[in-house]
C-alpha cells in the first residue's frame, strides 16, 4: 500500500507540468508575462494576437503573438511573402527581458533587453549566440526593438549585421482582430 | 486522401513562399536539421507534423513539430487536452550537436544538449543550462527528453522531472496524426 502511494506521488509529481490545471501551473517564485510589474513586459505581452503589415521591401508580412508555458513566455511567428518562417521566444530571466531568436540564418541569437527612457519602445540588443562564428564577417541579427505607438499599431525594427554593416529593417504593423486564430492550440483529433 | 488533404495547403504555401527580395536567409556554412544526415537529426526532423497520445496518467496530449527558419530549426507545441496552457520547445544545433531549448510553465527556460546514444533509434538531451533556477538546480525543473523512435508512426517521449529533490521519467506513447493535421494555418485571417 505504502509502495502504491509512493508510484502516485511519484506520477503525480513528475506529471505536474503536464496535468495540471492552468491556475495552479505557475511556479510562483518565478517571473511571469501574466501580471507584469516592468512597462515593458506588459507592452510585450499586450501584443499577443495577430498583426499584418509591411516589411521595408513593401513586402506583405504577417505575424502572430501567443503566450505560452502559462504565460511565461511570449511566442513570435513571423511570416514574410516570399520567405521562410521564423520563431522567436521572449521570456524574463529575473527582471530582465530577453528573447532567444531563432533565424533563417541558421544562427540562433540570444538578446537582452537595455533600459529604455522612453516608456514606449522596448530594445533588445545581442548578448549571445550559437553559430555565430565572428560577429565581423558572419551576418547575424543584432538587435530588436519595438516602438508601442498605440494599442492596435506598433514598429518593428530588426537589427542586422549584413556584409560587415549594420542597418535597420522596419516594420509597420497593425492589429488583426477580425479572423484572428492564432491556431497554437489542438486542431486535430 | 491524405495526399489530397495536402495539396491546397502545399499550394497555399508555394504562392505565399514566392521568393521576393530581403532579409535574412539561411548561410551555407551554418548548421541546418534539414540538410543533415546525421541519424539523430534525420530522426528528429521525422517528428514534423501532428502527434496525439497518452500521458503516463491516461490523459490525452497533443504535440505539434515544424521545421521553421528554413529548416534550422523545430518547433515543439505540447498541449495536455482538458488545460488552459501549451509548452513550447525549440531544437536546432550548435555546430554539429543538437540542442533544445524548453520554456517550461514551470517558469524556468531550460537549454539542453544532445547526449550520444548507443541506440540509433534513441536521442537524449540532458540539462546545459538555464534562466530562472538556483544555480543548486534544488527547485523544480526539466532535467532531460529521451525521444524513442519506435517506427514512423509511433514515438514514446520520456521527459525528466526533478520534482521535490528527486527525479522522475514521465512516459508519453505517442502516435502520428495524417487526417486533419493542419498545424498552422493562417489562411483565416
Amino acid at each position: 500500500m505504502r509502495r502504491l502511494a509512493l508510484t502516485l506521488l511519484a506520477i503525480g509529481g513528475a506529471l505536474g507540468p503536464f496535468l495540471s490545471p492552468a491556475a495552479a501551473q505557475e511556479f510562483p517564485g518565478n517571473p511571469s508575462f501574466k501580471n507584469p510589474i516592468l512597462p515593458a513586459a506588459k507592452n510585450l505581452a499586450s501584443l499577443a494576437g495577430c498583426w499584418v503589415g509591411k516589411n521595408p521591401w513593401g513586402t506583405p508580412s504577417r505575424l502572430t503573438y501567443e503566450l505560452a508555458s502559462d504565460s511565461t513566455v511570449l511566442v513570435e511567428y513571423i511570416e514574410q511573402q516570399g520567405q521562410v518562417p521564423m520563431y522567436s521566444a521572449y521570456y524574463l530571466d529575473g527582471d530582465t527581458l530577453m528573447v532567444h531568436h531563432f533565424c533563417s540564418y541558421g544562427s540562433q541569437i540570444r538578446m537582452k533587453a537595455e533600459p529604455s527612457p522612453d516608456p514606449k519602445v522596448v530594445r533588445f540588443a545581442y548578448f549571445d549566440a550559437t553559430n555565430v562564428k565572428s560577429r565581423e564577417s558572419d551576418d547575424h541579427m543584432t538587435s530588436v526593438q519595438f516602438t508601442f505607438l498605440d494599442p492596435d499599431h506598433i514598429e518593428v525594427v530588426w537589427g542586422l549585421h549584413q556584409n560587415r554593416k549594420d542597418h535597420g529593417d522596419r516594420f509597420a504593423l497593425t492589429r488583426v482582430v477580425e479572423g484572428c486564430e492564432v491556431r497554437r492550440t489542438v486542431v486535430w483529433h | 486522401m491524405r495526399r489530397l488533404g495536402l495539396v491546397p495547403l502545399a499550394i497555399g504555401a508555394a504562392l505565399w513562399l514566392l521568393p521576393i527580395a530581403g532579409g535574412a536567409q539561411y548561410l551555407r556554412q551554418n548548421p541546418s536539421l534539414r540538410e543533415s544526415t546525421a541519424t539523430d537529426v534525420k530522426n528528429l526532423r521525422s517528428l514534423a507534423g501532428c502527434w496525439k497520445g497518452r500521458a503516463p496518467t491516461g490523459g490525452d496530449v497533443r504535440l505539434f513539430y515544424q521545421l521553421v527558419s528554413d529548416g534550422t530549426a523545430m518547433i515543439e507545441y505540447l498541449r495536455s487536452v482538458g488545460t488552459a496552457t501549451s509548452q513550447f520547445t525549440v531544437y536546432y544545433l550548435d555546430g554539429e550537436t543538437l540542442m533544445a531549448h524548453h520554456f517550461c510553465y514551470y517558469g524556468s527556460q531550460v537549454r539542453m544538449k544532445g547526449e550520444p546514444s548507443a541506440d540509433p533509434k534513441q536521442v537524449l538531451f540532458k540539462f546545459h543550462d538555464a534562466t530562472n533556477l538556483a544555480a543548486d538546480r534544488h527547485e523544480n525543473h526539466m532535467t532531460y527528453i529521451k525521444l524513442t523512435f519506435v517506427d514512423p508512426d509511433h514515438l514514446v517521449a520520456d521527459w525528466g522531472n526533478f520534482d521535490r529533490g528527486k527525479e522522475y521519467p514521465s512516459l508519453f506513447t505517442l502516435t502520428r496524426v495524417v487526417e486533419g493535421c493542419k498545424g498552422l494555418d493562417f489562411s483565416t485571417w
